[in-house]
């Protein structure tokens, strides 16, 4: 129910703004945008809560890993875009400690787990003035990850001792919508550094990425 | 926090289209016609300013428009919009022109290009610094 949800929220996204530039055919011909798209790269720094994983800890654990993405943008107007991104984020290790009975005896575990994502992204922007050299820009949209888990336990005490044990390879769907501040600031007339701080959200802020691209417009 | 979600992703659907439904950006005429005298006044004004000049043109409902004028005659001026695309030019007649100034560059060209380099190598070493924190955990 929450994929089928997702996927109307990125339709409605996508084709609202297309049919707001369809009502245009009766009035006044507005002037075509300075660009009609852009496309970019970028790196970033993705912090994910975790907590989940370690309720019982009482402290909020973050997950922390590179990330890389490709976007394509569309100007519906000058101020208006609509983004499609395709992104990833590096395999990133997390350790949770918690407390276990083994062979009837109290100890820890050291629960070992390695994170990976696979991404696509649909988001909706507001871009502040038009053909300046520099713009701010805020957005929102959904974000859908292909999150890969691998985990591990061990004991590393001498005694209770019980062998590694490997869990299967864990392959979660998870849909956030989230919202965007940033800026682009051009260096020639079609070329771009751009950099945007994103939240996600899922139950809380849920994710955190800082990202630094350049791109150039069409 | 579900309702402050929910509330945003709502104004990102409606804004699109409502924003869309905008006319052109620029008033062909002014809601309040200029008086005779006061558009003879411009006229004089737009006179005396060297072709070249850095000016700001308010039009009607305050819409302004920034650039370099590069022609006059007795009825309009001719502007060519400061923009970082280039753009057409823009022909204002005296009598839809609401305000002009004159205005002084404070900068240079190679002064901007200083201060967009310095913000991308420092945008840069943060970016490097964040990585480096990051690695070295």
């Amino acid at each position: 129910m929450r994929r089928r949800h997702a996927v109307l929220l990125t339709g409605a996204l996508l084709l609202t703004p297309a049919i707001g530039s369809a009502q245009d055919t009766a009035a006044p011909a507005p002037k075509a945008p300075v660009s009609r798209a852009d496309a970019s790269g970028s790196l970033g720094w993705l912090i994910t809560d975790k907590s989940r994983l370690h309720p019982s800890s009482g402290y909020n654990e973050f997950d922390r890993s590179l990330y890389g993405g490709a976007t394509f943008g569309w100007y519906w107007t000058d101020n208006l875009k609509t983004e499609i991104e395709g992104g990833f984020s590096a395999k990133s290790d997390f350790d949770v400690y918690g407390p276990a009975i083994v062979d009837g005896r109290p100890t820890t575990v050291q629960s070992l787990y390695e994170f990976s994502t696979t991404r696509v992204a649909a988001s909706q922007y507001y871009q502040f003035y038009r053909n300046v050299w520099f713009h701010p820009y805020a957005g929102l949209g959904l974000d859908v990850a292909w999150e890969r888990t691998d985990r591990s336990d061990e004991i590393f005490s001498s005694s209770p001792t019980r062998p590694r044990q490997d869990f299967p390879r864990e392959t979660d769907v998870v849909v956030r919508p989230f919202t965007t501040v940033g800026f682009k600031a051009y260096f020639t007339p079609r070329a771009f550094f751009r950099t945007d701080l994103r939240l996600s959200f899922r139950g809380g802020v849920d994710e955190t990425l800082l990202r630094i691209g350049l791109g150039v417009d069409f | 926090m579900k309702r402050f979600v929910a509330l945003l992703l709502c104004i990102g659907l409606a804004a699109p289209a409502c924003a869309t439904a905008q006319g052109p950006r620029y008033a062909t005429a002014p809601q309040v016609p200029l008086k005779t005298a006061e558009t003879d006044v411009l006229a004089d004004f737009v006179a005396q300013l060297p072709l070249g000049a850095r000016v700001k043109a308010t039009l009607a409902g305050n819409q302004t428009i920034r650039g370099t004028l590069v022609k006059r005659t007795d009825r309009s001026l001719v502007i060519q919009p400061r923009a970082r695309v280039a753009e057409p030019l823009v022909e204002i007649p005296f009598d839809k022109l609401m305000a002009l100034e004159q205005e002084t560059p404070n900068g240079s060209v190679g002064k901007a290009v200083a201060i967009g380099i310095g913000v991308g190598v420092g945008a840069a070493l943060g970016f490097l610094a964040l990585l480096a924190a990051f690695l070295g955990d």
